[in-house]
């Protein structure tokens, strides 16, 4: 038999923790509790790129993967064929290094954060509101820094255990939304333990 | 000989000599800031024409308030969090412009719209190749671009810039340093670079300080947290120049005045004369500084280093006048008789030395000469106004220590030993050899250095700060010559041997390129090759339509007009962009930015091909001047010894002069020698050394020759109490981790040992007195 108190320090420090933590970090908390974990993830993806100027929606689809050793791959099918790659910091379209301007390695960052359910450091870039149940989560990040400001208002984030939806809300009026559908996870998809996710050895 | 002027007529010229000086500072006292950090004030203006120094100029504003900081660690959010906490708290302490950012993105939107009524002439020279051999495939591309998650930004502006041509040619007039970097090595560490922009007002002398100790502060937090924290960029090194500077200035003139005061308590056990010692040293500084400033309108730190130094030299009078007031049978009205005479011709010989300096086109040797010529006449009017009507004698147990009667060596011995002295010097003199190198003279602490090397590694990127000067006698021609330039750099571009250039012709092509663009433009919108590209990426035929009509205004008959750079330079540019000097008489001046490391012979070679370019080499230019100056120096010393001869000559016969003379000779030689024992090479400051050697050896030859010897005794203390600060003060300097300042001192300090040893050798008959 165990004894009774061998988890009680580590439960204590859990509940002083948590007191500590501020709303935003234990909806973070949660969410991450909500994920899945994998190695790697792929599937297709369905944009739509809302211009105030025009009439009709700009609309790509395709399909992407996304893995710590291959990076992001980024498969445009419709209307044209391009392949955008982001590895570590090196970003390609169609074969041949560009300039990136932080939009690829932003998005190629955020993707990871979901795949891997380390959602911990959004807090330190984004003002982040989060609405979480048992079916869906849905995340509102506001950038902190001046960089982010000059690029984008708003993203709101939707998923499941899984990220699903990304809508981005540009300073000129302009808005991308992304669906990711038909999603495949790969490898572990053993749950992200959170500070609070219950601990099966404890009782 | 005595001077013909009672101590009460002495002392009121006195008080007028620091009523003239304190009016003189007042009349010309600069409204900004006069004490200087930057090592560019020091150094001589290397122009030969206004446009070089007018692209110096722009130049060196381009990179003098950038701090450039780099933060790695293993994970890359947590960098970014910590390099916006970094921003935050330099933005909070005034270290960095708040909204830099903002004011860089509201700057090339303005840019933008002043380019957009030309949008149809300005096309990038390599867009303007593809679409010249086939826009479908072109446009084929940008539409590939657009729909993948890059296309973001060019979408937005699709309506004006249907072809991403205008952007593009925009994001190409700057270098971009990437907002976040990465490098693959090393476990993918992860890295995040900013470029903060200081306000002017916190690169002043006092606030410079401040950034020092926030670089350390950061450095530490950053460690603590499992970063590493590289920051780099000329206000770190003056922030640091400014740290040592002020620690030095702290400490050498702490030390010295301990020393000074010891040595006089012990030597002279009177508190009055501490106090005419002390009063003696400060009239020297506060001459040498406010003369120095009221006439160059300022001085740099490192000049004020050296003027430090001014005391222990300063106090030689002091020490002659107050060594003589041991002796038997002084008297205070009688005070000068013994000492005005050789304390005369020791300052104007010292005088004329430091006179000579300010004949020299170079700031930093302008500064010290004149800071020591100043410092020393008003140490000597002290000596010879003040003391006579302030100092009533010495305790009467104050006598001359025993030491000090011991007799110079004059048997026959002397001239064998001068010559020993001459041999030893030798084989050092004849390993010397000149090395101007104006970035031996900067001290760099090892984190600043690694941070160098580090912030190169990562944005592959270093400025060797040189650059292109273009000249032409329009603006159109101008702009021609750098689009020739630029052209002529490609071949060397794809052979990898030259980085990018960035000069005014990558925003105002000139007129006839301007014009080719727009005929590309209308080609683009006649052929339809645009009308096609519109509906392939699937716009409505309202967009398509209004889009098109734009264009065919944009590009109708006699819509052409060419931007001209006037019209640009006036807007308040992004940070990297532009190049314009603007139009003169003499014709119009443009600067290109060399964004890279290469070699300078790389940029000879492609500034020889294009007839109107010339490469500047800033540090090398220096270097030359230095090397020059160094020479003119070195020339100004022997002038100025061959002077002191010849004046003492007059005053005192050939055979006196060559007696005098000999020492401070030898005291330089051996001085040298040491310096190519121990480098192999020696530079200005070793020269510049050598004066203030032969200034004070000048002193020590010249009491000891005019004094008669019964009075040798009071001599000999005087000397040994000058060479012992001396050589303390300067081997002080000598410890400094500025090699500038630790040359200099170390130079001195060997020359005055050696002048100090030499003083107890005579060559020649007993002194005679005056």
């Amino acid at each position: 038999m165990r004894p009774p108190f061998r988890y009680l320090p580590l439960i204590l420090l859990l509940a002083v923790g948590a007191c500590l933590a501020d709303e935003q970090e234990q909806l973070l908390l949660r969410l991450a509790e909500r994920l899945s974990v994998a190695q790697e993830l792929s599937g297709r993806f369905h944009q739509e790129k809302y211009v105030s100027f025009l009439q009709k929606p700009f609309v790509s689809k395709g399909e992407f993967s996304l893995s710590r050793t291959g990076g992001l791959r980024w498969q445009v099918t419709e209307p044209v064929d391009s392949l955008m790659s982001v590895q570590g910091d090196v970003v390609t379209l169609d074969g041949q290094p560009v300039q990136d301007y932080g939009v690829a390695r932003l998005m190629t960052r955020l993707m990871f954060a979901f795949m891997e359910g380390d959602v911990s450091g959004l807090g330190r870039a984004f003002d982040v509101q989060a609405k979480v149940d048992d079916e869906v989560w849905q995340l509102n990040l506001i950038p902190k820094g001046a960089r982010l400001q000059a690029a984008f208002e708003r993203i709101d984030l939707l998923g499941d255990d899984h990220l699903r939806e990304v809508t981005v809300l540009e300073q000129e009026g302009s808005r991308t939304r992304v669906r990711f559908l038909e999603v495949r996870a790969t490898g572990s998809t053993v749950p992200q333990p959170g500070v609070f996710a219950p601990d099966e050895t404890s009782d | 000989m005595r001077p013909a002027i009672s101590r009460r007529t002495g002392f009121l010229w006195w008080v007028a000599a620091i009523f003239s000086v304190l009016l003189l500072a007042a009349a010309r006292w600069p409204a900004g800031a006069w004490l200087t950090t930057g090592f560019d004030t020091l150094l001589p203006a290397t122009e030969q024409t206004r446009w070089l120094a007018e692209a110096s100029r722009a130049m060196s504003a381009s990179y003098s308030d950038k701090l450039i900081v780099l933060v790695r660690g293993p994970d890359r959010a947590r960098a970014e969090a910590f390099q916006t906490r970094i921003a935050a708290q330099l933005v909070e302490s005034g270290y960095a412009m708040p909204d830099f950012e903002a004011e860089q993105a509201r700057r090339w939107a303005a840019l933008a719209m002043a380019l957009h009524p030309y949008r149809m002439n300005l096309v990038t020279a390599a867009d303007r190749v593809s679409l010249e051999q086939d826009p479908e495939r072109f446009l084929a591309d940008y539409r590939r671009l657009l729909f993948s998650p890059l296309g973001g930004p060019f979408l937005n502006s699709l309506q004006a810039d249907p072809a991403g041509l205008l952007r593009r040619f925009m994001q190409s007039a700057a270098p971009e340093l990437p907002a976040v970097v990465g490098s693959a090595q090393e476990d993918a560490v992860a890295a995040e670079l900013a470029i903060y922009r200081i306000p002017v007002e916190r690169l002043e002398f006092r606030a410079l300080a401040g950034l020092w100790n926030q670089y350390l502060e950061l450095r530490e937090v950053a460690a603590a947290q499992g970063f590493e924290l590289h920051a780099t960029g000329a206000p770190l090194y003056s922030a640091y120049g400014v740290f040592s500077g002020q620690r030095e200035i702290s400490t050498v003139g702490l030390v010295s005045l301990a020393l000074l005061i010891t040595l006089l308590l012990v030597v002279l056990r009177s508190p009055s004369a501490l106090v005419l010692v002390l009063t003696c040293v400060a009239s020297g500084v506060f001459s040498g500084l406010l003369v120095t400033v009221a006439l160059l309108q300022q001085i740099h730190i490192l000049t004020l280093v050296f003027g430090v130094t001014l005391i222990g030299i300063a106090a030689d009078y002091a020490f002659h006048f107050l060594a003589h007031s041991l002796l038997p049978g002084w008297r205070p009205e009688d005070s000068l008789h013994h000492v005005w005479r050789s304390l005369t011709l020791g300052l104007i010989s010292s005088a004329l030395a430091f006179s000579l300096l300010i004949l020299l086109p170079f700031p930093g040797l302008r500064q010290i000469g004149l800071f020591m010529a100043a410092g020393l006449l008003g140490s000597y009017f002290t000596v010879c106004l003040f003391f006579p009507f302030a100092y009533r004698g010495p305790p009467r147990r104050a006598i001359v220590p025993r030491w000090a009667s011991w007799q110079p060596i004059e048997d026959r011995r002397a001239p064998g030993l001068l010559l020993l002295f001459a041999v030893l010097a030798l084989p050092g003199l004849w390993l010397l050899q000149g090395r101007d190198d104006v970035r031996d003279f900067y001290a760099a602490p090892p984190s600043l250095r690694d941070a160098d090397r580090v912030v190169i590694e990562v944005t592959q990127r270093q400025s060797g700060g040189r650059f292109f000067l273009l000249r032409a006698d329009s603006a159109e021609h101008l702009l021609a010559l750098e689009e020739r330039l630029f052209a002529a750099a490609s071949d060397l571009r794809r052979e990898g041997r030259l980085g990018e250039l960035y000069g005014i012709s990558r925003l105002v092509p000139s007129a006839q390129t301007q014009r080719r663009n727009f005929e590309l433009m209308r080609e683009l919108l006649s052929a339809g090759s645009l009308a096609g590209h519109l509906e392939k990426l699937g716009l409505s035929p309202d967009d398509q339509q209004k889009i098109l009509a734009d264009w065919r205004s944009a590009t109708g008959e006699g819509a052409f007009r060419p931007l001209d750079p006037g019209e640009v330079s006036g807007l308040d540019l992004p940070a990297g962009t532009g190049g314009f000097l603007g139009c003169a008489d003499a014709g119009c001046g443009a600067w290109v930015n060399v964004a890279g490391s290469e070699s300078l012979s790389v940029l000879r070679q492609l500034a020889e091909s294009v007839p109107g370019v010339l490469v500047v080499d800033p540090v090398g230019d220096v270097n030359r001047l230095m090397q020059r100056n160094r020479l003119a120096v070195s020339g100004l010393l022997v002038i100025g010894m061959v002077m002191a001869a010849l004046f003492l000559a007059v005053t005192g016969g050939w055979r006196r002069s060559l007696r005098i003379s000999l020492l401070p000779c030898l005291a330089c030689a051996f001085s040298l020698a040491v310096v190519g024992y121990t480098r192999g090479s020696y530079s200005i400051v070793h020269v510049l050394a050598l004066m203030l050697v032969i200034g004070v050896s000048l002193d020590f030859a010249i009491f000891r020759e005019l004094t008669p010897k019964e009075r040798q005794s009071a001599t000999t203390l005087a000397i040994g109490l000058s060479a012992l600060t001396s050589v303390l003060a300067f081997g002080m300097l000598g410890l400094s981790k500025t090699p500038l300042i630790a040359g200099f001192g170390q130079t001195i300090a060997t020359g005055l040992l050696v002048a100090w040893g030499l003083s107890w050798i005579r060559s020649g008959p007993e002194p005679h007195g005056q």
